[in-house]
């Protein structure tokens, strides 16, 4: 299984600051949260096109921090919107937020490390 | 070291905070801004070096914005640089083709593309002075053509000045005007010399009466100019220069100088003393410029200082007594010329 948070790559990406790496997973998370709503609200009003631009942004920032497990679900929900196959994505909206509560979990402990 | 400013515009707002705090840490001012609404304001009222354009964005794409970037700034007057997570070739191929420098991927790796866009600044700092360096060459090929359309009129002005003088032996006016054709003559040399060009310049020896009688020896000539190089009262290092081929002309000048000038100081002193202010300053005015263009420093120097008094109205004794100094001693260096050549 893939993890949460590839903090070795994460950290290479920040030239080994670990400030600025924490720095980016906080503003993250308040993204991602933020973002799931959206695509709750667009899964709903059936906004297909919106909502592939919306799991692609997701996935180009847990692409940024390193975020393996949230980055390889919204690219999923990109690809099922991309091609009109709605009818999962709805479990991946789960999927993608209870991966995201382990980022936050998981964030904590290695804050304190 | 002045910071190059870079313009990025990424939707993603984790994208857009770790470029700026990542560039920043890499030695780049950054401009961040999460929609491209703003980004032609801001092109216009800062000064942005290079843009990183995120490409997949909602309302305007990147591809839209950099189509309206490319309206107002060429690939060299602004560089830019896409940021994509798209790597398949069609779509990298269609924002080259749509006026990018270049292209990252995302995620984007903060060491290339610094790397990558230092390479695309030298790259527009050379373009551009290269560009530079071509308007020179036209004005340089300008003042080419100008200094061969002056030259030939002025040939023409100093062999008629030639005929001139051997009618109306060594008049003052004449002595100054050819001083001056000289001066000028010299500036299109040395302009000529600067910009590499051959040009068929005249010398003095074209037109001197002297070389024209009989040519002069190089020992002769080394001990006349050893003679004028240290002739007190006189700095002739320019003249020297102008006279080169044959000095004796320069000699003639001067000692031109010393016939019709013999009464100036004279007179001067006397439109002092009557308080005929007006006389004494063209009398003064004159033999400012004149001495000036002989190479008679001292006597210009004083000349100099008088007239600046004339112009006061306050006029110091010591600048009349200065000016009389400076007369006896070019007098004496003109005689000991005349008794050495």
């Amino acid at each position: 299984m893939e993890n949460i948070i590839n903090y070795e790559e994460l950290l290479l990406r920040c030239q080994c600051s670990k400030e600025i790496a924490e720095e980016i997973i906080a503003i993250f998370i308040k993204d991602a949260d933020a973002r799931i709503i959206e695509m709750r609200t667009l899964l709903q009003n059936k906004n297909q096109k919106q909502l592939e631009i919306c799991s692609h942004a997701l996935r180009g920032a847990a692409s940024t921090i390193s975020g393996e497990r949230v980055k390889n679900i919204a690219w999923e929900v990109e690809n099922l919107s991309h091609i009109g196959d709605l009818s999962v994505i709805p479990d991946r909206l789960n999927e993608l937020q209870f991966a995201l509560n382990q980022i936050k979990e998981e964030i904590n402990s290695w804050r304190k490390s | 070291m002045t910071k190059n400013t870079i313009l990025v515009i990424d939707d993603n707002l984790v994208d857009l905070k770790l470029s700026t705090l990542m560039l920043e840490k890499n030695g780049f001012t950054v401009i961040g801004i999460n929609s491209s609404s703003t980004c032609m304001e801001l092109l216009i009222t800062k000064k942005i070096d290079i843009v990183l354009l995120d490409i997949m964005m909602p309302e305007e794409d990147g591809i839209q914005t950099l189509a309206k970037i490319r309206e107002k700034y060429n690939q060299i007057e602004l560089p830019i640089i896409m940021v994509t997570s798209k790597t398949d070739a069609s779509n990298i191929i269609n924002t080259l083709q749509s006026g990018a420098n270049d292209y990252i991927t995302k995620p984007v790796h903060y060491e290339i593309a610094t790397r990558r866009i230092h390479t695309h600044l030298m790259v527009a700092k050379l373009s551009h002075e290269l560009a530079k360096s071509k308007e020179l060459e036209t004005i340089n090929s300008a003042i080419s053509i100008y200094n061969h359309e002056l030259n030939n009129p002025l040939t023409i002005c100093l062999g008629k000045l030639s005929t001139l003088k051997r009618k109306h032996s060594l008049e003052p006016e004449i002595i100054d005007l050819e001083n001056a054709l000289w001066r000028i003559s010299e500036t299109l040399k040395k302009t000529a010399q600067f910009l590499e060009i051959d040009m068929n310049l005249a010398t003095p020896n074209d037109f001197s009466s002297a070389s024209s009688i009989t040519k002069i020896s190089k020992s002769q000539k080394i001990k006349l100019i050893n003679i004028l190089q240290t002739l007190n009262g006189f700095d002739l290092k320019e003249l020297l220069d102008v006279f080169e081929e044959d000095p004796r002309a320069l000699v003639e000048i001067l000692v031109g100088f010393q016939i019709h000038h013999a009464n100036i100081f004279i007179e001067i002193k006397i439109s002092l003393e009557e308080n005929n202010l007006e006389l004494a300053k063209i009398l003064v005015h004159k033999l400012k410029g004149t001495s000036r263009n002989i190479g008679a420093v001292l006597l210009s120097k004083a000349a100099t200082a008088l007239d600046q008094e004339l112009k006061t109205g306050q006029i110091e004794k010591n600048s009349i007594n200065a000016l009389r100094e400076a007369f006896q001693t070019i007098n004496e260096s003109i005689d000991l010329l005349k008794s050495e050549n």
